[in-house]
């Protein structure tokens, strides 16, 4: 299982971090772990077929981009 | 025969729960945006709404849905029929019930509870109230009001203090569970004092019950309880004084067509209004409302476009000039070329501008919650103080606590939620009573800041109907003003256009009785022919005089000075002889001038913006004192100006009467409907004249005034009291000896009498501004 925590600027509000959360959830063998408004740093886990690159690509596509990762 | 290729423009308005920022609303867009099939997508943030236009063959209404919910947003279901505003009204029916039970467990528990505490404190029942039972009793009466009525504070206060701007459900949430859990800390007699000049009731009249009783402590149950039932109190009165949604945009869609005659292939079909597409041949009969935008291609005929234009005489129109949809056809038929349909008539323009508005009004921030962002802080720091001074001073830590504590229990105002409420609901009345319905508590806490006063002339200025103001005669007419007027006004008596029907009421109104018309013949454009009294008789305008060959040289003089006037002037000949000229012109409403000079006086701007055009506006606004005008507007830079006008920085009201004002009176501040106007007008504004004298605006900001007035004194009653008493729960005067004992320190006896006073102080003075006069 690998986890990572980063940064997602675009979030302003509980409901982002929901949004964020259904996106990372739909990645089949992705996991979101928790996320917080405040400091918007997210952290998820996966395995396979899961990848950093896909659960990227899903933020991206809704616009809440991952920016620096926290906890590479 | 090509096909055509199907497409079904659908537009739906969807309720969305969920969203809390910007940011949420744009992410909600961005996805259904990408849905194939999606014309256009808009989310109101405001409103809780999603507007959407979608093909409805490429795409269902559950698919935009499902991506909704796929975004982490839910919609509601409505039940199929039910209405936008339906279920608006639904949610509001379903938050006043829920204030209401709010309120009946709070008042089910707390007045028992305030009841036997109470008299406890003077001593009433007798020694067996100062058992500990007793405390614990209240402590379970209590319990339900604290979690169960002040839930909606904790998770108010939680949402508020990660914004970090405390606001009165902070201070509310803070007062009570300090004073609940200090309560329970001494019911369980975790809290023990001997100190003297703490725990001993101050209160000279209990004192023997107190010696003989086991209780030392005193508990503040009951105060938590009351604070938390009264704001709740406070919020129900809100919740019910809430207007209601506007139901414009529902009238809005109300006035299109629901169906259209179309040629295809051909062939003449009815279709749902829908499915008419860009270049179909439509074809409009005498009376029926035009479907959609286009230009016509047969025919000609005149048009009512007032609910659109707001001008308010029928318009000629043929072959090559453009129709709008909605308006209504009247007697002649046509066909036209439709070059606007669905969304982008001008109808549908309207519609999205005053959505567009709607939607970007941001509540107005309550002056109680502006006071508790200041207060809590404020409280926190005198209660810590308080604290840190009494230690420093060499008292124990237990005493230093419950001094703290008492700070902060009495530093809750209960009266606070009922400041605000109270005062509108008065205001509101006082509104009424004068004729001005305020329809939500916003328009009645702006009205008083209003800058500039923008004004529609027809209709609100005017009276909207134009009548007879002159009548001048041809020297060579003989037989009199009276009979040129009864024959003008019989000639006209059939008539459906404004011109001849002043014209009439005119002859009626002198008391003349008109004669049968006859061999009635209406000269499109012109005017009319008709043979009254064996007379033949000629009315219209200058050009059908030219056409006829009458000669019109005597009266050219008079006539030309009339329409100097902005008049319209309507040509009589008899017999192909000129009689006269009759002018007709819209007038000014009675108060219209009055009203205007009072708002100058209040040093406001005011400013006429009309569809119609510049010489009549001018010259009505020189009648009333308006030196700003701007004519010949249409709807939607309506609504610029008034954005204009607020980007400046102003506070800006709109008096309007007509559909196309409704995109203005959604975006100003301040909207003001005349009562005597449409429907969607009244809908689209936050307050409607009833009588529509123009003096109801000034008199609108007074009350506003008076109002504003009475909710920062009622803040001050509902806080005075209990910040009064902030020192005494300090214990400022703990160590002076010629003190009584009831001031050294907080008891619930003096907590109790402050919330009594502050509580009657605010709804008095709330009662007083009924009396007023405005």
């Amino acid at each position: 299982m690998e986890e990572k925590t980063f940064n997602v600027p675009n979030i302003g509000c509980d409901g982002c971090v929901r949004s964020v959360k259904n996106a990372v959830n739909e990645v089949p063998g992705a996991e979101f772990v928790t996320g917080d408004e405040t400091t918007k740093n997210v952290t998820v886990k996966w395995q396979a077929p899961a990848n950093w690159t896909q659960i990227a690509e899903a933020l991206k596509e809704i616009d809440y981009a991952p920016a620096e990762l926290v906890n590479p | 025969m090509t096909v055509q290729a199907q497409k079904q423009s659908q537009v739906e308005v969807l309720p969305i729960i969920g969203m809390t920022c910007a940011n949420c609303a744009a992410t909600i867009e961005r996805q259904v945006r990408k849905l194939p099939g999606i014309e256009a997508a808009n989310v109101n943030l405001a409103n809780e709404r999603l507007s959407v236009s979608y093909d409805s063959i490429a795409l269902s209404r559950e698919a935009i849905i499902a991506r909704v919910r796929k975004a982490g947003y839910d919609v509601p279901e409505i039940v199929a029929g039910e209405d936008m505003e339906d279920a608006e009204a639904k949610a509001r029916a379903m938050d006043i019930a829920h204030q209401e039970r709010r309120l009946l467990v709070g008042a089910v528990f707390t007045i028992p509870l305030f009841l036997l505490s109470m008299s406890r404190d003077i001593g009433l029942p007798g020694e067996w109230a100062f058992q500990p039972w007793v405390n614990y009793l209240f402590w379970a009466l209590a319990t339900p009001v604290q979690f169960y009525v002040g839930w909606d504070y904790y998770v108010s206060a939680y949402r508020a203090l990660r914004a970090r701007s405390p606001n009165m459900d902070v201070l509310v949430a803070l007062g009570s569970s300090v004073a609940y859990f200090y309560s329970v800390f001494v019911t369980l007699g975790l809290l023990t004092t001997t100190s003297a000049a703490g725990s001993m009731a101050g209160m000279n009249i209990a004192s023997n019950a107190v010696a003989a009783g086991a209780m030392t402590n005193h508990v503040y149950f009951e105060i938590a309880a009351v604070v938390i039932t009264l704001i709740v109190l406070g919020k129900l009165l809100e919740v019910r004084a809430k207007g209601h949604t506007s139901e414009a945009i529902k009238k809005l869609i109300g006035m299109r067509a629901k169906t259209a005659r179309v040629v295809r292939g051909g062939v003449e079909i009815d279709l749902p209004i829908e499915q008419v597409i860009f270049g179909d041949v439509v074809i409009v009969r005498p009376g029926e409302k035009i479907p959609v935008d286009g230009t016509i291609t047969e025919g000609a005929t005149t048009i009512d476009q007032s609910m659109i234009t707001g001008e308010s005489f029928p318009v000629s129109r043929t072959v090559g000039e453009e129709v709008i949809g909605a308006t209504l056809n009247k007697q002649g038929m046509f066909r036209f070329k439709a070059t606007r349909v669905g969304k982008e008539t001008a109808l549908a323009q309207i519609i999205r501008l005053v959505e567009q508005a709607q939607g970007s009004k941001a509540p107005i921030q309550k002056l109680v919650d502006q006071v508790a962002a200041v207060f809590v802080p404020f409280v926190i720091g005198v209660a810590a103080l308080t604290f840190i001074l009494w230690i420093g001073s060499g008292a124990d830590f237990t005493t230093s606590l419950i001094r703290l504590v008492a700070v902060l229990v009495i530093a809750c105002p209960c009266a606070m939620g009922l400041a605000t409420p109270t005062a509108i609901m008065v205001g509101v009345g006082k509104g009424a009573e004068n004729g001005i319905l305020f329809k939500n508590s916003a328009a009645l806490q702006q009205a008083l800041k209003i800058k500039a006063v923008v004004l529609d002339k027809t209709g609100t200025v005017t009276r909207g109907e134009p009548i007879v103001t002159d009548i001048v005669l041809s020297p060579n007419w003989t037989e009199g003003r009276d009979r040129l007027l009864t024959l003008a006004g019989s000639a006209e008596r059939g008539s459906e256009h404004p011109l001849g029907t002043a014209v009439v009421k005119a002859a009626k109104e002198a008391g003349f009785t008109l004669l049968d018309p006859g061999q009635f013949q209406a000269i499109e454009g012109r005017g009319l022919r008709a043979v009254v009294d064996g007379q033949t008789i000629l009315i219209g305008n200058l050009k059908l005089m030219v056409n006829l060959g009458i000669k019109t040289a005597d009266l050219d003089s008079e006539a030309a000075r009339l329409q100097s006037e902005a008049k319209t002037t309507m040509w009589i000949a008899v017999n192909e002889q000129v009689a006269g000229v009759i002018a007709v012109a819209d007038t000014v409403k009675e108060g219209s001038a009055e009203a205007i000079q009072a708002m100058h006086a209040l040093g406001l701007q005011v400013i006429m913006l009309t569809g119609d055009n510049q010489a009549t506006a001018t010259a009505i606004a020189k009648q009333v004192g308006i030196d700003r005008v701007l004519a010949e507007v249409m709807p939607a830079d309506k609504a610029n100006v008034i954005k204009q006008l607020q980007s400046e920085g102003l506070i800006v009201a709109m008096v309007g009467d007509g559909i196309n004002d409704s995109p203005a009176l959604a975006q100003a501040d301040v909207g003001m409907a005349i009562g005597t106007g449409t429907d969607v007008a009244i809908e689209a504004a936050d307050v409607t004249l009833m009588s529509g004298d123009l003096r109801g605006v000034p008199r609108a900001i007074r009350i506003s005034r008076l109002t504003m007035n009475v909710i920062r004194q009622n803040l001050g009653w509902a806080f005075g009291y209990n910040v009064a008493l902030i020192p005494i729960a300090a214990g400022i005067l703990a160590t002076v000896a010629w003190v009584p004992d009831i001031l050294r320190q907080l008891n619930p006896m003096l907590a109790a009498l402050a919330m009594a006073f502050s509580s009657v102080s605010v709804v008095t003075n709330s009662l007083r501004l009924k009396g007023s006069k405005v």
